[in-house]
């Protein structure tokens, strides 16, 4: 499917959201899913693919921090929106965080929330997974090699610090996401969306039809 | 100069009954766009106009910038009356309309042919910059076509009673239904200001129902007279705004604040001036006598307007009155800003506060520029802030929502969601309907409340990552705080759902931004008003034209 990068994000925000999470991650999903979408990564199908993890009924259990039992033992996934928006918060300061992160669902989303403290830190950043897909970006551009996609049970994420070079790449006028994910992301997204009935019809515009 | 300028407080600015009064002024939206196109001459020219005698077809408008062409495809339907309707529900109008980046082919009009007529069940691409869709107001429509076509003027007083022939029922740009995001375009000098794309659509459709009008005439006879031209400036493009644009100022903080922080910033800088030259002073004449006139012809059925116009044309009398004394003062801008604070209504005050800018174009249009919100990084929560400085800026921009108790049903008797139906944005009663979890994030401060209640369980040297890391649910909130810490005017001050809000005072905010006047609100959700009233049409429009069009002059 083409679409505006609005309407990719807009969407993804509504399916984060019908999805059981907050609305202030939601939006971020959103973002991330755009940022991705626009330097050719599917972001899209990234987020379905989480999404269908059904993470956020249990927000704790899937976010980092003090871990007593090991997540390789548990099998328990990190969400990676919980994940990125903390290491967002924590800016360049980010990459002290302890690694490697064991068990991270969907690892590519953790991409757009580092990059403003990448561009900070004026260097590159490189994540890659234990199966070897590499994601490198200098905050502004975007680069992969291998898969990404489809890690079921979340992969073991390493990330490092590289000398800055230009990672090309020019944003795509129209967003690409494949028809499947699209349908997904569709049906939790009309989680939000209240019932057509003609109590709220009548009651929840106001004006009648028609006019002067 | 800056650090003398006293620009009027957030907590007096951002209540909703001052935003639910506010006027048009230099910096709004469409004069800007006005401004430019007469200043660097943008040229204008009807490319096509294939509508045959039942009102069917298409039309073409171009306007040839310095650097880019930009055109109006419009589509004129043969709709029934009874299908009719303004909602966002609606499936069929009189008109519908794509702004094409650039000149059209044959081969792009084809395409639009195909997908604008159906809306938002069509497709579009990044090639169109807006949407839009048009109604007939039906009996000020039929009157002129046939007078026209009686080879007679229609009547000055029913026009201007109405104001339009056709209303937009809603104007669509930045990627929706697959349109051009902004980023596109936002490097465009001409697209820098907000909404340029979408004020050019409706410049131009304003000059097509013109053009569309008159041929309805000529299809009941070939000798059906034009319409005047002195006649035909009256006519504005109406607009019938209703509940989606509210939200819109919620979901922006930081473009809303840039707004509010230029228009009060120009009127801190014409407040500072110790005199006013005796060319300002006539300048400023001529504004308030037309804004006078323009306040005349200012109807609205709905109850609370009716009431809010006595007072204004009060007002009136008394500016009439207390004017030459305060005129004859030194810093006489600030003087009758600081005597209309204390004597008229909020109407009053904030017409004033427009019109003391419009001697003063040199001084205060430089502040266009920062209308634009193209910050990067306003949408990123400093994790490393302690909890104790956000305490301290949630007191400070929230302070007030502590006072509001939030257990009482009336301080959240409101819910905005959206509806499966067209995804129509709709306001229900939390009590009554069950709508409650389809709830929107749009209560900043029942959620500053919440996050304030949950910050006293936290040491204030704490993080706010840690803090957010076990709570999420008030990510969206901290970022509200931090954002409206740098940006003053970023959050509304008031509580967006209790029982006693009015929608129409978020609406009136924005339109006024975007230039409309005659606001003539429904209900407390719904609001008509007009567009580019009095404004010279593209053909005609030069330097001398390009300003003051929406105060209009004395009648001949």
């Amino acid at each position: 499917m083409k679409l505006s990068h609005g309407e990719l994000e807009s969407m993804a925000v509504r399916a984060t959201r019908g999805a059981g999470y907050p609305w202030g991650l939601a939006l971020e999903a959103g973002r991330a899913v755009r940022w991705l979408s626009c330097r050719g990564a599917d972001g899209g199908a990234e987020l379905a693919a989480l999404l269908s993890r059904g993470l956020a009924g249990d927000l704790a259990a899937h976010s980092p921090g003090d871990m007593v039992t090991s997540r390789s033992l548990s099998g328990i996934e990190m969400c990676p929106l919980i994940l990125g928006a903390y290491l967002a918060d924590l800016g360049p300061e980010f990459c002290r965080i302890q690694q490697p992160l064991e068990r991270v669902c969907c690892p590519l989303l953790i991409v757009p929330f580092v990059a403003q403290a990448v561009l900070a830190l004026r260097a590159n950043l490189c994540v890659s997974t234990k199966s070897g897909a590499t994601a490198e970006t200098d905050g502004a551009g975007l680069l992969i090699s291998g898969t990404f996609g489809g890690l079921v049970g979340g992969a073991h994420v390493s990330f490092w610090l590289k000398p800055r070079q230009p990672v090309g790449g020019s944003c795509d006028p129209r967003a690409h996401v494949d028809d499947e994910s699209w349908s997904k992301l569709s049906s939790w997204a009309a989680q939000t969306y209240a019932p057509a009935t003609e109590e709220s019809r009548r009651r929840g515009a106001g004006a009648s039809p028609g006019g002067l | 100069m800056t650090s003398e300028l006293k620009l009027r407080p957030p907590a007096q600015m951002m209540r909703l009954h001052r935003l639910g009064a506010m006027h048009q002024c230099r910096l709004s939206f469409m004069r800007v766009l006005l401004r430019r196109m007469a200043r660097e001459a943008w040229r204008f020219e009807r490319q096509a106009f294939e509508i045959d005698a039942a009102g069917v077809g298409y039309a073409v408008y171009t306007t040839h910038g310095p650097e880019r062409a930009y055109s109006l495809v419009a589509f004129a339907h043969d709709l029934p009356d009874e299908q009719r309707s303004d909602r966002v529900i609606a499936t069929a109008w009189d008109a519908t309309f794509a702004l094409f980046d650039g000149v059209p082919e044959e081969n792009d009009i084809a395409r639009l042919a195909e997908n604008v007529p159906l809306q938002e069940a069509g497709r579009l691409t990044a090639q169109e910059l807006s949407v839009s869709r048009a109604n007939r107001s039906a009996r000020l429509w039929e009157h002129v076509v046939e007078r026209l076509s009686q080879g007679m003027q229609p009547d000055c007083a029913r026009l201007q009673e109405v104001g339009y022939l056709m209303r937009t029922t809603a104007v669509y740009g930045s990627g929706k239904l697959g349109a051009a995001d902004r980023e596109l375009i936002a490097d465009r000098s001409e697209m820098a200001a907000p909404f340029q794309a979408e004020m050019l659509s409706i410049y131009l459709t304003r000059w097509f129902v013109r053009d569309l009008v008159e041929h309805m005439a000529r299809a009941r006879n070939p000798q059906a007279a034009r319409l005047d031209n002195g006649l035909a400036e009256h006519l504005g493009i109406g607009n019938s705004t209703g509940l989606g644009m509210a939200p819109f100022l919620i979901n922006h903080p930081q473009l809303f604040n840039n707004w509010m922080a230029a228009r009060e910033e120009a009127i801190a800088r014409v407040r500072a001036l110790q005199t006013a030259t005796q060319e300002a002073r006539s300048a400023f004449a001529a504004a308030y006598e037309g804004a006078k006139r323009t306040v005349a012809l200012w109807h609205s059925q709905s109850p609370l307007q009716q009431v809010r116009l006595v007072q204004l044309r009060q007002d009136l009398q008394q500016i009439d009155m207390a004017l030459p004394e305060l005129m004859d003062r030194s810093s006489p801008w600030d003087r009758l800003m600081v005597w209309a604070e204390d004597k008229l209504s909020y109407e009053g005050q904030e017409l004033l506060a427009s019109l003391i800018l419009e001697p003063y174009g040199p001084l205060v249009d430089d502040l266009e520029v920062r209308l634009a919100d193209d910050s990067v990084d306003s949408f990123r929560i400093d994790g490393g802030m302690h909890i104790s400085e956000l305490q301290e800026a949630l007191r400070e921009v929230y302070g007030w929502a502590g006072d509001i108790d939030w257990d009482a049903p009336e301080s959240v008797a409101r819910v905005w969601y959206v509806s499966e139906e067209k995804l129509e944005p709709r306001l229900g009663e939390r009590f009554e309907e069950p709508v409650a979890a389809y709830e929107q994030a749009l209560a900043p401060a029942r959620d500053a409340a919440w996050l304030a209640q949950a910050l006293t369980q936290w040491p204030g040297e704490t993080q706010v990552a840690a803090f957010l890391l076990r709570h999420p649910e008030h990510r969206h909130q901290v970022r509200r705080v931090q954002i409206a810490q740098r940006a003053p005017y970023a959050e509304i001050r008031d509580n967006t759902i209790s029982a006693e809000m009015l929608p129409i005072d978020m609406l009136r905010a924005k339109l006024s931004f975007f230039g409309v006047t005659r606001f003539d609100p429904r209900s407390d959700r719904w609001v008509r008003v007009c567009m580019y009233a009095g404004a010279p049409y593209p053909t005609e429009l030069a330097p001398a034209n390009a300003d003051h069009w929406v105060y209009p002059g004395p009648q001949a």
